[in-house]
């Protein structure tokens, strides 16, 4: 017989109650996976329609918590493509807008001579030198979803566009996106001569120093301005440290319930289990032993708690991704990070639920065992 | 005249800060392969005495030496109960969730590293006390008579030099009892292993070679039994 074998026995002697405390491990941990999957993936998702579009920094006004609500002047464009270090700039207008079919899509505006329509894979129709005003280029996830071929129309805010041609991004924001000439978005938003972000290229984006150094330029130039690096365009972005924030203030909610029910479990198996405790102890039993046994027992129940709510997790961030509302905007993350992330959330239930039971587990003498004969 | 395998030197035992005293001021020394029976009326302190030789109480006065050394901390008790003392207690005490083999297992826990070694010794255990054909049976499944015996065969697990046994046929009936008792004393005489039992019974304390009888949490006499 293995160490191990004891712990496992001893759960499977009250089945029904070990099956609840770890389903409630399970949700807990679902929860966990959800809530954290969901802000990750949102960062990624953010931080990847940037880094597919050849963006290496973007310049928003000081102070910006939401962007799609910032407001720059277009013409400071060109300002920012004359910097030292800086080999292209494009200014983009973007917000979400709701489609005739109830579905929201992000609608971009970029100017006729930008960079970034350079940076698209199409895979169905293609660009004109010249975009008409009417023409809309879109993601293939959206394309397919409203079943929309090069050539087909379509409505935005009012206005009949033409799809000209269908792009093939890697990010769930890219391949649910609506671009247009910019003059034609400004127009439809009412917001004539002004964009949300400026987009930038750098010269020698691959070499940290002289990013910083550009940076450091950028931001003497334009003290109005901020200027972040595309790849950690998720750590300066406010509403994502918030959303990161409240997923790790809603998960440790959950994670405290599945820890008071690994606690509440063992301690009722301890305390009804005093007799045993007393006998392992007058068979020569140290300590560490027992202490080692029930921990045991809360780690079975955690780790098989957990496995269950990766799962119960992986399932419920996948039909979030999906959901109407959030479609386009999330991209489910359950790469190494979370399950390394979840892991030791499961070495803390198990361990932090069990070491109050086993302690007092430990603290039973071999005479306790005798008041029972 | 051999050492002592265990030996009181005027231990007292009391409880509830010392309103209720079970032991008064008891020297007492048991040598090697001595079959002792403790005897006396409910309430004398027979099992107090008892767990007293084996370690598993501490008295409020006096010292229990065990092998010529007071073991100095509870932690070094638990290293003799361990090693040296087996004990056979009057309610069985198996665990319900292993088998018999399992459960003969668990006193070698910390002291045989080898999971094959362990089992084959259990294995050989249960044989020798007549359960060679219940190895995996769980103890519901088990008379009360075949309980006790896996009982014995744990208490045997890491070869000890004594073995105490608490009305170790309070539950059985005189069948089973007989039988229990006859392996005990087997095991006392071939491996020379010294055996305390705590009786209120006189039939079973007759077996014994040596009686001590207490009242009053007191030795009121220790003879050879005639």
């Amino acid at each position: 017989m293995r160490f191990v074998t004891i712990p496992a026995r001893n759960l499977s002697r009250r089945p029904v109650r070990s099956l609840l405390t770890a389903l409630g491990v399970a949700l807990a941990v679902a929860g966990f996976v959800v809530l954290t999957g969901f802000s990750q993936g949102m960062e990624r998702a953010w931080t990847t329609s940037l880094i597919e579009r050849d963006v290496h920094m973007t310049a928003v006004p000081r102070g910006t918590v939401e962007i799609l609500t910032a407001s720059i002047d277009e013409s400071v464009t060109a300002r920012l493509a004359a910097v030292d270090g800086v080999r292209d700039a494009s200014a983009e207008l973007a917000d979400m807008v709701m489609l005739p079919s109830g579905q929201p899509v992000l609608a971009v505006g970029w100017p006729p001579e930008s960079f970034l329509w350079g940076t698209l894979r199409l895979s169905a129709g293609r660009l004109p030198a010249a975009m008409p005003s009417d023409a809309a280029v879109l993601g293939q996830g959206l394309a397919g979803a409203l079943r929309l071929r090069p050539g087909d129309t379509f409505g935005l805010l009012g206005m009949p566009l033409t799809v000209g041609a269908v792009f093939r991004p890697s990010g769930v924001i890219n391949n649910n996106m609506v671009i247009v000439p910019l003059p034609t978005l400004q127009r439809l938003l009412n917001r004539p001569g002004k964009v949300t972000v400026l987009d930038l290229r750098l010269l020698q984006p691959g070499d940290p120093v002289r990013v910083k150094a550009v940076q450091a330029r950028l931001a003497a130039a334009f003290p109005d301005l901020t200027f972040t690096e595309a790849r950690s365009v998720a750590d300066s972005n406010d509403i994502l440290r918030l959303i990161r924030a409240m997923a790790w203030g809603i998960s440790l909610i959950a994670l405290a319930m599945g820890l008071f029910a690994v606690l509440n479990t063992l301690l009722m198996s301890v305390t009804e289990r005093v007799r045993e405790f007393g006998v392992l102890s007058a068979l020569g039993w140290s300590p560490g032993r027992v202490l080692a046994m029930v921990m045991l027992e809360g780690l079975v129940l955690s780790v098989a708690g957990s496995a269950a709510g990766i799962v119960l997790g992986i399932g419920g961030l996948r039909w979030l991704a999906q959901a109407p509302m959030l479609r386009g905007l999330v991209e489910p993350e359950t790469g190494a990070r979370l399950l390394l992330e979840v892991a030791a959330v499961t070495l803390v239930l198990g361990v932090a639920g069990s070491v109050y039971p086993a302690a007092r587990a430990v603290r039973v003498q071999p005479v306790d065992a005798l008041k029972y004969e | 005249m051999t050492d002592p395998i265990v030996a009181l030197e005027h231990v007292s035992r009391g409880y509830d800060g010392g309103r209720i005293i079970a032991l008064r001021d008891v020297t007492l020394a048991v040598r090697p392969g001595e079959f002792v029976a403790v005897v006396g009326p409910s309430g004398s302190g027979k099992s107090t005495l008892l767990h007293l030789l084996c370690g598993l109480d501490r008295p409020t006065a006096g010292r229990v030496l065990f092998r010529g050394t007071e073991p100095a901390s509870p932690v070094a008790w638990t290293k003799v109960r361990a090693r040296h003392v087996g004990f056979v207690f009057q309610a069985f005490h198996l665990f319900p969730t292993l088998t018999a083999l399992e459960n003969v297992e668990i006193p070698m826990f910390g002291v045989v590293a080898d999971r094959a070694a362990r089992r084959r010794r259990a294995r050989e255990l249960l044989c020798r006390v007549g359960l060679g054909r219940r190895l995996e049976h769980r103890p519901a499944e088990l008379s009360g008579g075949e309980r006790q015996r896996v009982a014995i065969a744990r208490s045997l697990a890491n070869s000890p030099l004594l073995i105490g046994a608490d009305e170790p046929t309070g539950n059985l009936d005189s069948r089973a009892s007989g039988d229990v008792l006859d392996l005990l004393e087997d095991i006392q005489r071939r491996d020379g292993t010294v055996l305390i039992l705590a009786t209120h019974n006189r039939e079973v304390a007759s077996r014994a070679g040596r009686l001590v009888e207490l009242g009053d949490g007191r030795v009121v006499s220790d003879r050879c039994a005639s």
